[in-house]
């Protein structure tokens, strides 16, 4: 995303082929992220670097080793196993390379900090933290073999399907397994989906005073030209769940994302629509004053929103319900396979679910850890209403096939392009 | 030693390094050239195969590979719209701006000055720079918000302008056009002596005469070159345009959307029309060679 266009100056031939494929330039932007990325290897930097932000993981510092040994844990795994595997990890390379983990998205940030607290010595890089899924199964390909070859990937569904097609997942069943919902893994153990999100819309209500609450209001004639989705819902995640729960707003359901796109063809229509992507810079300098994203993004976006001295409202919107997870799983064949084993028991332990639910994220694990009585009032302070999340149902694999389908052939024509 | 026996030493010298001698320079010259083959190789000969290998094998097939431009069709015909629109800006301004750098005396550090700015600013773009005029002329940009409510005219109130549309591409785009123009330009227009400005006066040229019989003609291959190569910088840009407008209909994004993303699977599409991008830079290369050629053979004579 971030790369410079203009390669061209003297060899004008030499630019056709760098451009022609633009493929090229993300490379050149992943191997800028790369070469950053080695950088927090140096112990120190990491822990520096961190630590001046999320100090607020240290809370469940106290509730984990309880709750891990409660009666719920399935027998394929204790706290005797997770010592084991921190070992096995120490041993072999003691570090975990991740890829396009935002610090931002669903609070990353404090999930990887508390992973470095939790096993010193173990370093957690994030290569790239803005790639696209395809970008993730890119680099397991392109990086295959090397020492910097993503460890753990975090990838959408879809992408997910893909992986186990192409024998990139290394089944993987994690100690708390029993106590993670069906429809949040895989059968076969190749991926969990430690958390999950609803679409929500947030309004930066110093430009937009009068902040929408549902998908409807987004039609009225006060948001023009201020409405953006989070990317082309052609290859965007998040742009595709805001089409998708428009849709279920406007009479759809999961088998039929079409009143979705009819419903931005008209936002573009009456010109409330804006083709601006939702990301740091456009939403702190106001140019997306309303945006459409994931609830998880939102806690890290309103601070950064805040502190450019803007007022925000986030709203669920109650006549749009659609949830939505990204798949973690274990690389096959990756350099260190024990250190990743590691990180996707962290994510799925209490400290992960609670990092997740710091930054708005509804947990994989949420049942087990209000049982034990790990979730305070406060935690709950980002997550959606309840009787929001309790609407949700996933889409099948099926079922995403099809609304994609059905997005590449009429959004160009509905909406991008009309 | 006789001066004849010198001579003939010399002679003799020359005989005997005659045979090497007339052989190295059928190898020599390539030799140099090495290194730049070895480069051509690596990084246009290679990443070109792989590309054109990928648009025809396991999805792909020469039937694909023209349905894949019947398909988009319409983001050839954005990008060439806005390529040529841009470069065609950016002959006139660039030119204009040139001369005038070339040309003014006065300031005597101006002409330093537009060429180190042009330097930089025609290596500007990309994501940096579309967020700079976000914020000057994006819904909430500065100048924006100066126009609204200094004049009382409001941008976005108008049918013509937003940052996010063709115009607001465009406008973008000369910020790099412009100044790649003018480093283009600068030296041939350097190249225009006052003598023929003087000469052609002396004969009874008016200003007209001059441009028209002279000054275009010696600086017209630079402004093609300039034109295409400014077509080539526009076809190209991508992250600048997609930063601006993610719905884009321009070939560069349409082939981000096949070869990135989080939704569609991966096929041969992006790697078929990257495939005739080429094609289509090619073309426009070749054309620029062809012209040149006519046009500095005409300027020989």
């Amino acid at each position: 995303m971030r790369h410079v266009n203009k390669t061209i100056a003297g060899l004008a031939v030499l630019s056709l082929v760098l451009a022609a494929c633009g493929d090229d330039d993300d490379d050149d932007a992943a191997t800028t992220a790369t070469t950053e990325a080695p950088a927090t290897e140096a112990p120190g930097t990491t822990a520096a670097a961190a630590t001046t932000a999320a100090p607020a993981t240290e809370a469940p510092e106290t509730v984990p080793a309880e709750v891990t040994e409660a009666p719920g844990t399935t027998a394929a795994g204790g706290g005797g196993d997770l010592d084991a595997l921190y070992q096995a990890c120490l041993d072999n390379g003691a570090q975990v390379n991740l890829i396009a983990l935002p610090d931002e998205w669903a609070n990353y940030k404090g999930i990887l900090e508390s992973f470095r607290e939790k096993y010193p010595g173990v370093e957690n890089p994030v290569q790239n933290p803005n790639a696209s899924s395809q970008e993730e199964l890119d680099a397991i390909v392109n990086l295959s073999g090397q020492p910097d070859m993503p460890d753990a990937i975090d990838v959408s569904p879809a992408k997910a399907q893909e992986a186990i097609a192409q024998g990139f997942f290394e089944p993987y069943v994690t100690s708390v397994d029993a106590e993670i919902p069906d429809n949040l893994k895989d059968p076969d153990g190749h991926w969990v989906a430690a958390y999950y999100g609803i679409i929500a819309i947030g309004t930066n209500t110093t430009i937009v005073p009068n902040a929408p609450q549902t998908f409807a209001d987004l039609r009225k004639p006060e948001y023009e030209g201020v409405v953006a989705l989070n990317g082309d819902p052609r290859t965007s995640g998040s742009a595709f769940a805001g089409v998708m729960a428009a849709s279920i707003a406007n009479g759809g359901s999961p088998d039929d994302i079409m009143p979705g796109i009819e419903f931005f063809a008209e936002l573009k229509e009456i010109g409330n629509l804006i083709p601006t992507s939702v990301d740091q810079a456009t939403v702190i300098s106001g140019e997306t004053p309303i945006a459409i994203d994931w609830s998880y993004n939102w806690p890290g976006l309103r601070g950064q929103i805040e502190d450019a001295g803007y007022t925000v409202e986030i709203h669920f919107p109650s006549d749009g319900v659609y949830g939505g997870y990204y798949s973690q799983g274990v690389v096959a064949d990756s350099p260190h396979p024990d250190c990743a084993k590691l990180w996707i028991e962290h994510i799925v332990s209490n400290e992960g679910a609670l990092g997740y639910l710091e930054g708005g994220a509804m947990p994989a694990r949420f049942a087990a850890l209000e049982e034990a009585g790990a979730i305070d009032e406060a935690s709950l302070a980002e997550l959606p209403p309840a009787d929001l999340l309790s609407q949700v149902s996933f889409l099948t694999d099926e079922q995403v096939a099809a609304a994609t389908a059905v997005l590449e052939e009429n959004w160009g024509p509905m909406v991008a392009d009309a | 030693m006789t001066v004849t026996d010198i001579a003939t030493t010399i002679d003799g010298d020359r005989a005997a390094s005659a045979v090497p001698v007339a052989r190295r320079p059928a190898l020599r010259p390539w030799a140099g050239l090495l290194p730049f083959g070895a480069f051509l190789f690596l990084f246009l000969l290679l990443p070109t195969y792989g590309i054109v290998e990928k648009a025809f094998t396991g999805d792909g097939s020469p039937e694909t590979f023209f349905q894949t431009f019947q398909d988009e069709r319409k983001a050839f015909v954005g990008s060439v719209k806005v390529s040529l629109v841009t470069a065609a800006l950016g002959v006139v301004f660039g030119t204009a701006i040139a001369y005038a750098a070339a040309t003014a005396t006065r300031p005597r550090w101006l002409r330093s000055v537009v060429s180190a700015f042009s330097g930089v600013a025609a290596n500007m773009g990309g994501v940096v720079l579309a967020f700079l005029f976000f914020t000057l002329l994006g819904r909430q940009g500065l100048g924006t918000k100066i126009v609204r409510e200094g004049l009382g005219y409001d941008l976005y109130k108008t049918d013509w302008f937003d940052i996010t549309s063709f115009w607001g591409w465009v406008t973008v785009y000369m910020y790099f056009q412009i100044p790649l123009m003018v480093l283009i330009t600068l030296p041939a227009v350097d190249g225009l002596r006052p003598a023929w400005r003087e000469a052609s006066a002396n004969l009874g040229g008016t200003t007209w005469t001059y441009w028209r019989r002279v000054g275009l003609p010696v600086l017209a291959p630079s402004m093609l070159g300039g034109f295409l190569l400014m077509f080539a910088n526009a076809f190209s840009a991508y992250a600048t345009v997609y930063a601006l407008n993610n719905q884009a209909n321009v070939v560069p994004v349409k082939i981000s959307f096949g070869l990135s993303g989080d939704v569609g699977v991966r096929s041969s599409t992006p790697y078929a029309l990257a495939t005739w991008m080429i094609i289509v830079i090619a073309l426009a290369m070749g054309g620029y060679l062809l012209l040149r050629k006519r046009a500095e053979r005409w300027h020989a004579s």
